[in-house]
């Protein structure tokens, strides 16, 4: 008689489970393509609409206007303004607020708003003065090239060092080229203003500059004409009689010259850096103040005039 | 002796070069042979190479690698190098309304509330509640604005300045200059902002009771009015009258002086 053998093989229990990874992240795959489609088409919408907005007459003409003037700090400052009176207004007509928390919630508001705009006036030349040269030290230290960062680094420290790259640009005349591209693409911005007028701290004796700043301010502009062109040419002329604006002019060049280092780069990490540290510096500096601190210190003096105005309000009743 | 030979080699070293007339310190590689490599430190012993200017030592602009090498040591720089602070703004870089927002956020509804109601006394503390319910109510909206609208309108920007010939076919060449595309997109924003301004500060205003209850009065509680003050409009408006003194059934309570009394022994 044999035996059987039996051997025991167990058998394979399926696995119950209430849902699978892999059809989970294809769910979410295929819903974050619908929504990113789905948001293409709404953004581009919106240019849409946009376009045919710029190509309005009336808006074109206020674009016209506005181009020439430094409406920028006026216009956010009037935005700012507006939010925070209209948040005073509400809180006055509020009724779930409590009748003796509104003064000080709205003298709150309007301390809040009156600080922030007088810091946008002031505070903002001084940290942008200082911001720039932190953000093209960052430039530099982020250009990967040695040989290179060394020179923007010299250039960075004396801006006088233009002049030796002039003269070895003479000699290279493939190096002449891009020099002078970057000359070139050389514009009057708010930027170059602030160097400007860093330099003429420096220089004191510098009176061509000083001219050049008051003559911007009145200058009549033809029609068919850009402010911007005109104030170039002006600059471009009075710069040869003038150090303080020769150094503007070469540290405008150098922040150019950077950018093209950013563009020649394939891994386009020096581009990336630069956008990353520009949202960052408005973030951190801006943010910081006008989120953070200035309300900060605004409530403790909102609450002492509120106070004393129940004093006053008290004593009257009494 | 052999000690301060060994130092003098050490400072020598950096000094070194072995170039020829007229080269730049870009190719010093080109004229070194490989026998210098070899003895590179038996050369360096001599005075001579040590006493010699080199090419890395002669200022072009005025300025000597030195400076630049000051530079290269100060705190600013090496915190500019920081690892971590190239992948905090690569993060910045590569999310910016998202990482705007977030930090909005945190700003607005950790921060700056901690830090108002750190500042508060029995006294402000109400106000100071209202302060910190406003920040966090207009943190929120800020973050819902944006998402919601204000990033779709800054892309749509960026779309048509990208391509103007697709998205505005008759403004194309009005849109194509940059300082016309830079002052319609300041416009469009802060436009956009200023329309919004009634509702938004609307439902911010709307949110702080809200917030104040659900949030604040939990953590911080609610401080009650003065008691004399309620008391005083309580009795005016529903006034207690104590019955006992007609009664005389709690009398025996409130007297303590008849405590122990029950009455004579005759």
């Amino acid at each position: 008689m044999q035996i059987k053998s039996y051997t025991y093989t167990p058998q394979q229990r399926p696995v119950f489970k209430r849902y699978d990874l892999a059809t989970v992240k294809k769910l979410a795959q295929e819903t974050g393509k619908l929504a990113n489609k789905a948001g293409d088409k709404g953004t581009s919408g919106i240019a849409y609409t946009l376009g045919a907005l710029a190509s309005l007459k009336p808006v074109q003409n206020l674009v016209n206007y506005l181009k020439n003037k430094n409406y920028q700090e006026h216009l956010a400052a009037f935005v700012g303004c507006t939010l925070s009176g209209f948040y005073m207004l509400d809180t006055a007509r509020s009724k779930t607020i409590e009748k003796d928390q509104k003064v000080p919630l709205m003298i709150n508001q309007g301390a809040v708003c009156a600080m922030s705009t007088v810091g946008a006036y002031t505070l903002n030349h001084y940290l942008n003065r200082k911001i720039n040269h932190v953000a093209e030290l960052f430039h530099i230290s982020k250009i990967e090239d040695e040989k290179l960062q060394t020179k923007f680094l010299k250039f960075k420290q004396d801006p006088e060092y233009a002049n030796v790259i002039e003269r070895a640009a003479n000699r290279n005349p493939k190096f002449k080229k891009t020099i002078d591209a970057i000359k070139n693409k050389f514009e009057f911005t708010s930027n170059v203003k602030v160097y400007l007028k860093e330099e003429i701290k420096k220089h004191k004796d510098d009176k061509v500059a000083q001219e050049f700043l008051k003559e911007i301010k009145n200058i009549s502009v033809e029609k068919g004409k850009d402010k911007a062109d005109i104030v170039k040419e002006i600059y471009l002329k009075k710069m040869t009689k003038s150090r303080a604006m020769q150094a503007a002019f070469n540290r405008e060049g150098m922040n150019n010259a950077i950018k093209l280092v950013a563009k020649a780069d394939t891994t386009k990490k020096l581009t990336r850096m630069m956008n990353g540290f520009k949202t960052a510096q408005a973030l951190m500096v801006f943010a910081l103040i006008y989120r953070f601190v200035s309300p900060v210190i605004a409530t403790p003096i909102a609450n002492n005039i509120s106070e004393k105005l129940e004093n006053r309000k008290k004593q009257k009743v009494k | 002796m052999l000690n301060l030979q060994s130092n003098t080699v050490n400072i020598a070293s950096k000094q070194f070069t072995g170039v020829p007339k007229g080269a730049t310190d870009d190719s010093i590689s080109q004229f070194m042979l490989y026998h210098d490599s070899l003895n590179k430190k038996s050369l360096n012993q001599t005075d001579n190479f040590i006493s010699r200017k080199t090419a890395k030592n002669v200022s072009f602009g005025g300025l000597s690698l030195s400076e630049v090498n000051r530079v290269k040591q100060t705190r600013l720089w090496k915190f500019l190098n920081n690892k971590t602070l190239e992948k905090f703004i690569s993060m910045a870089d590569a999310s910016q309304t998202i990482f705007d927002a977030v930090f909005a956020l945190g700003i607005t509804c950790v921060l700056r509330p901690a830090a108002i109601m750190a500042q508060s006394n029995e006294k402000n503390r109400e106000k100071n509640k209202k302060a910190a319910s406003h920040s966090i109510s207009s943190g929120l909206i800020g973050y819902g604005f944006a998402v919601a609208l204000f990033s779709p309108i800054k892309k749509g920007l960026n779309k048509l300045k990208a391509n103007p010939e697709i998205y505005a076919k008759k403004a194309a060449q009005f849109m194509g200059s940059t300082k016309n595309a830079q002052t319609f997109t300041m416009l469009v924003n802060k436009s956009t902002e200023a329309l919004t301004a009634s509702v938004r500060s609307g439902i911010t205003i709307a949110l702080i009771p809200f917030i104040d209850k659900y949030l604040l009065n939990r953590i911080f509680g609610t401080t009650k009015q003065p008691e004399s003050q309620k008391s005083e409009q309580n009795l005016l408006q529903n006034p207690i009258y104590r019955y006992s003194i007609i009664n005389f059934k709690n009398n025996a309570k409130a007297s303590k002086t008849f405590q122990y009394f029950t009455g004579g022994l005759e």
